[in-house]
């Protein structure tokens, strides 16, 4: 069951006369979810930081809410709140304390553990080791780029240019062709031996 | 391997969460209502307090003066330590309203920039207070002195001792800078690693005009036919 809302259904919500501040906001972050999954995977790895991570995302736009400008789309708006927590967070900045994480809940969960293919799972693996040779900065961009946003909406969440946009994910394209070749090398010479 | 197989994977990947990722709505609601404490809510908790404790010094050095502007002896080191407390409670003020002004769904170059900014503040204040503080001892022995039990520190120990005091006040601050200078890496990590991440979003900021350039040139080129698409 695909869990989006469609356009039609979140107007509805928004002329519900009851439907609170906090109902709208909870059918967006519903239907935008996966950023915040997503963002907390790339700058963590341990389970226990990854959840403290996606509260702190939550809550972090909750506060930011008010800030939303309901005419623009609540992707672009929740992936600044969403990676400028992560990359705080990462730096070590504003890492808090875990005590409002009960043990064993998250506020996002994942019913069942999808079942890859290892073929799929080596790709992922191997986008995974590149990413994380990146800083922070630059794993904004390919997360970004890898979800499918056009230049435009990369450069309005980084707040740099589009042609900056282009020139930076062709660098790092690059960078992963030549890291690519290397470990393929690599493998080769122990092959050999 | 292109990137373009690795983003392939991702997606497929993206298409999976969609059945398996569920959104704790009561986990969320139970925690969402004003109990977003972060760490920045804490530091301006923290510098209210830092706030109010130089205002309260403030006032009374303030008063102190007040009281003894006729003697200088008394006058100018109080005169120096009020203006050093006030000095921090406007530093303190600066980084209160900086911390209300920022604003997380800000993109992501300017908000990092502005919180990065507020931190290498915050070390250097910290760090410029430390590094003063052996010589506002010998000030603050003889203003409390008079102010507390209204002792005159000049008569019970001396010019010359006093005088001592602050030289080697002098050499300890200047030994300290020494030695944050010349083991600036282990010293200063914070401070050094704050400056460099500033440095690297500028950088990030700053490709804008190879990008502008690389633009015009890839404009240029296709329109003398150089380059195709």
């Amino acid at each position: 069951m695909k869990a989006e809302l469609t356009d039609v259904q979140r107007e509805q919500l928004e002329k519900v006369p009851t439907a609170t501040r906090e109902d709208r906001f909870l059918v967006l972050l519903e239907e935008h979810r996966k950023i915040l999954y997503k963002v907390a995977n790339l700058y963590c790895r341990n389970r226990a930081d990854i959840a403290d991570l996606v509260q702190e995302m939550a809550l972090q736009a909750w506060r930011s809410f008010d800030h939303y400008d309901h005419s623009r789309r609540f992707s672009t708006w929740l992936y600044r709140v969403a990676l400028n927590v992560a990359i705080s967070f990462y730096r070590g900045e504003t890492r808090r304390s875990r005590t409002m994480v009960p043990t064993g809940e998250s506020i996002l969960e994942i019913a069942a553990e999808a079942s890859e293919s290892s073929d799929l799972q080596d790709q992922l693996q191997l986008l995974r080791g590149f990413i994380d040779q990146l800083d922070g900065l630059d794993k904004a961009l390919v997360l970004l780029y890898l979800d499918e946003n056009p230049y435009s909406s990369i450069a309005e969440v980084l707040g740099i240019s589009e042609s900056n946009v282009g020139t930076r994910i062709n660098r790092i394209k690059q960078r992963l062709q030549r890291g690519w070749a290397d470990h393929m090398r690599k493998e080769h010479t122990h092959g050999v031996r | 391997m292109e990137f373009d197989e690795l983003k392939r994977a991702w997606q497929e990947c993206d298409r999976k969460l969609d059945t398996s990722l569920h959104l704790n709505r009561r986990l969320l609601q139970s925690s969402m209502p004003g109990k977003a404490e972060t760490v920045l809510k804490r530091l301006s908790q923290w510098l209210w307090v830092e706030v109010l404790l130089s205002l309260v010094v403030a006032g009374w050095l303030g008063s102190f003066v007040w009281h003894h502007a006729a003697q200088s002896p008394f006058l100018i080191p109080a005169a120096v330590l009020d203006l050093c407390a006030i000095v921090l409670v406007l530093a303190g003020i600066h980084q209160i309203v900086a911390i209300s002004r920022i604003d997380y769904s800000a993109p992501v170059v300017v908000f990092q920039k502005r919180l990065e900014s507020l931190r290498v503040e915050r070390i250097r204040t910290t760090k410029w207070t430390l590094r003063l503080a052996p010589l506002a001892w010998t000030l603050l022995f003889i203003v409390a002195m008079k102010s507390l039990f209204d002792v005159d520190a000049y008569i019970v120990f001396g010019t010359a001792r006093l005088a001592g005091s602050v030289i080697f006040g002098l050499l300890v601050v200047a030994a300290g800078i020494w030695v944050s200078r010349r083991y600036a890496t282990h010293v200063g990590h914070n401070l050094i690693a704050a400056t460099r991440f500033l440095h690297s979003v500028s950088e990030f900021e700053g490709e804008e005009m190879i990008g502008k350039v690389h633009a015009l040139l890839s404009r240029l080129l296709r329109r003398g036919g150089l380059l195709r698409g």
